[in-house]
């Protein structure tokens, strides 16, 4: 069996948030989750509105810190006040983290660079993604001008792009047409069964549609693991 | 394999060319800018020549030296402010475009960030400042002390810190409370009202003038005052020097610790995105 990329050992989360009344109160978003991922696989995490799949993601990806238990990534625990030291490829789901006056080929460009992709390296891998996913006609328009569905599509660029062994994705189907969801599957599925043989979680209400291209599937119901996940 | 991460340095120099990408869409605002900050010191210069011309009692509060104290008032003012005012915008940018977590997330260090934050709308504001003393010049010749020009660099290096770190620690605080904006507003109206920028602190009451004379906008626009116009032994810049030096050091020290503290704040409540 091979090492799992991350494991999730007991891992809690909760937030302070004020009611109506202004009193402080604790929610817990997350309750002792332990799972791992392996991989070579897609993994689809899936639950109502709410039941803690986005902040599971973000927990992944580092940019929240358990409140109780650990996150090992790559076999290494995972320390709550640094970052993660791998790349790991992230699609939020708001307004999807792109500067409004660049275009796209600048946007990936800077971001690519930044998670250390050299910039001959990462202008063919652009250039191909952009046209897998239908924007290569879009690509020299500043991002403020793409609709929701394109800005969609140009994070999937993005994280593919980064080349990441870990792959997260917050609801990347949101606004997306039928064709381009089934290419994007299809795409993820090409990702995890590469040679490198990726990680690649995602969080969906496209589950029916998911389904064919995914090996597991997390459930999360208000923080907690369903005991039938698969 | 994850890629390795680039250099510190690398990283500082994506950081600018995005930033001039961005602004190069708004080069009308800029030209403006310029054109603006120009045309204040034309109004200085023929507000000075009418009184020297005039005849008035006056002129000799507001003569040439007055017009050279104003000057590097204003440039001090420039540079800082696009200090401070960058290093706010491009974090208050970066959250409200979703991009703050992926620059984190792409493991890219709270200095590299901060610095190359900094280092684009600065080198933009020492272009302008670069034509305001040329203009300034052409206008007015003043006594330049050349040999002391370095200390006058080190003098707007120490005070673009130390405004930079300033916008950090609001941009830290504004991250997770609202009174990010409170503590600029607190720090910016006691600098420039009591820094001396406009008119020198002698103005003020005793016990008004010590506090002045403690700020650090103060003791910067003093020194680079004294270094760019007088002639001054350099034991005495040296010690003057190291007075700054320690602001500076305090101020970025302080920054960074703040910004650090907020992001983990921001990381434990989840507040990266929203307001």
């Amino acid at each position: 069996m091979p090492k799992p990329t991350i494991d999730l050992i007991a891992l809690g989360k909760t937030f302070c948030v004020l009611d109506a009344e202004g009193q402080s109160k604790t929610i817990s978003a997350l309750i002792d989750i332990t799972w791992s991922f392996f991989p070579g696989e897609v993994c689809l995490l899936v639950g109502s509105n709410g039941s803690g799949k986005t902040t599971l993601l973000r927990l992944m990806a580092g940019s929240l810190i358990p409140s109780s238990g650990h996150i090992q990534i790559l076999g290494k625990l995972y320390h709550p006040q640094r970052w993660p030291s791998v790349n790991i490829a992230w699609i939020g789901a708001e307004g999807r983290g792109f500067y409004g006056p660049l275009n796209a080929y600048e946007n990936l460009n800077f971001f690519a660079q930044l998670y250390g992709i050299p910039e001959k390296t990462c202008r063919p891998r652009i250039k191909t993604y952009l046209e897998i996913l239908g924007l290569l006609e879009k690509a020299d328009f500043p991002f403020q001008t793409y609709s929701h569905g394109q800005r969609t599509r140009l994070a999937i660029v993005r994280a593919l792009v980064i080349d990441s062994p870990i792959l997260l994705l917050d609801e990347p189907t949101e606004g997306l047409d039928p064709e381009t969801r089934v290419r994007l599957w299809e795409i993820l599925r090409g990702e995890s069964a590469k040679a490198e043989q990726k990680t690649v979680i995602v969080a969906t209400h496209d589950v029916s549609q998911a389904l064919p291209y995914s090996d597991r599937i997390l459930a999360l119901q208000k923080g907690r693991l369903i005991p039938s996940s698969l | 394999m994850t890629p390795l991460r680039p250099s510190r340095f690398r990283i500082i120099t994506y950081f600018i060319q995005r930033d001039f990408q961005i602004r190069a869409r708004f080069l009308k605002g800029w030209a403006l800018e310029i054109f603006l900050a120009l045309g204040e010191l034309a109004l200085l210069y023929f507000f000075n020549r009418w009184l020297v011309s005039s005849g008035s009692t006056m002129k000799n509060n507001y003569g040439i030296s007055y017009f050279w104290f104003v000057i590097s008032g204003l440039i001090t003012n420039q540079l800082c402010s696009a200090a401070h005012n960058g290093v706010l915008q491009n974090i208050r940018m970066e959250r409200a475009s979703g991009t703050l977590e992926f620059i984190f997330i792409g493991r890219c260090s709270y200095s590299s960030f901060l610095i190359g934050s900094l280092l684009g709308p600065w080198l933009m504001a020492l272009i302008k400042v670069s034509l305001l003393a040329i203009a300034a010049l052409f206008l007015l010749s003043a006594s330049i002390q050349w040999s002391q020009i370095p200390w006058v660099m080190f003098g707007f290096l120490c005070m673009t810190l130390v405004f930079a770190s300033v916008g950090a620690i609001v941009a830290g605080i504004s991250l997770r409370s609202g009174w990010g904006e409170g503590f600029e507003q607190l720090f910016l109206t006691l600098s420039w009202f009591l820094g001396g920028v406009y008119f020198p602190i002698s103005v003020f009451p005793a016990p008004l003038r010590q506090f002045c004379a403690t700020l650090p906008l103060t003791q910067g626009l003093d020194f680079i005052r004294m270094s760019w116009f007088v002639p001054v032994d350099p034991h005495i810049l040296l010690s003057r020097a190291l007075i700054l030096l320690l602001w500076t050091i305090f101020f970025t020290a302080g920054a960074r610790w703040i910004f650090g503290v907020m992001i983990q704040r921001c990381r434990e409540e989840g507040a990266f995105n929203f307001f």
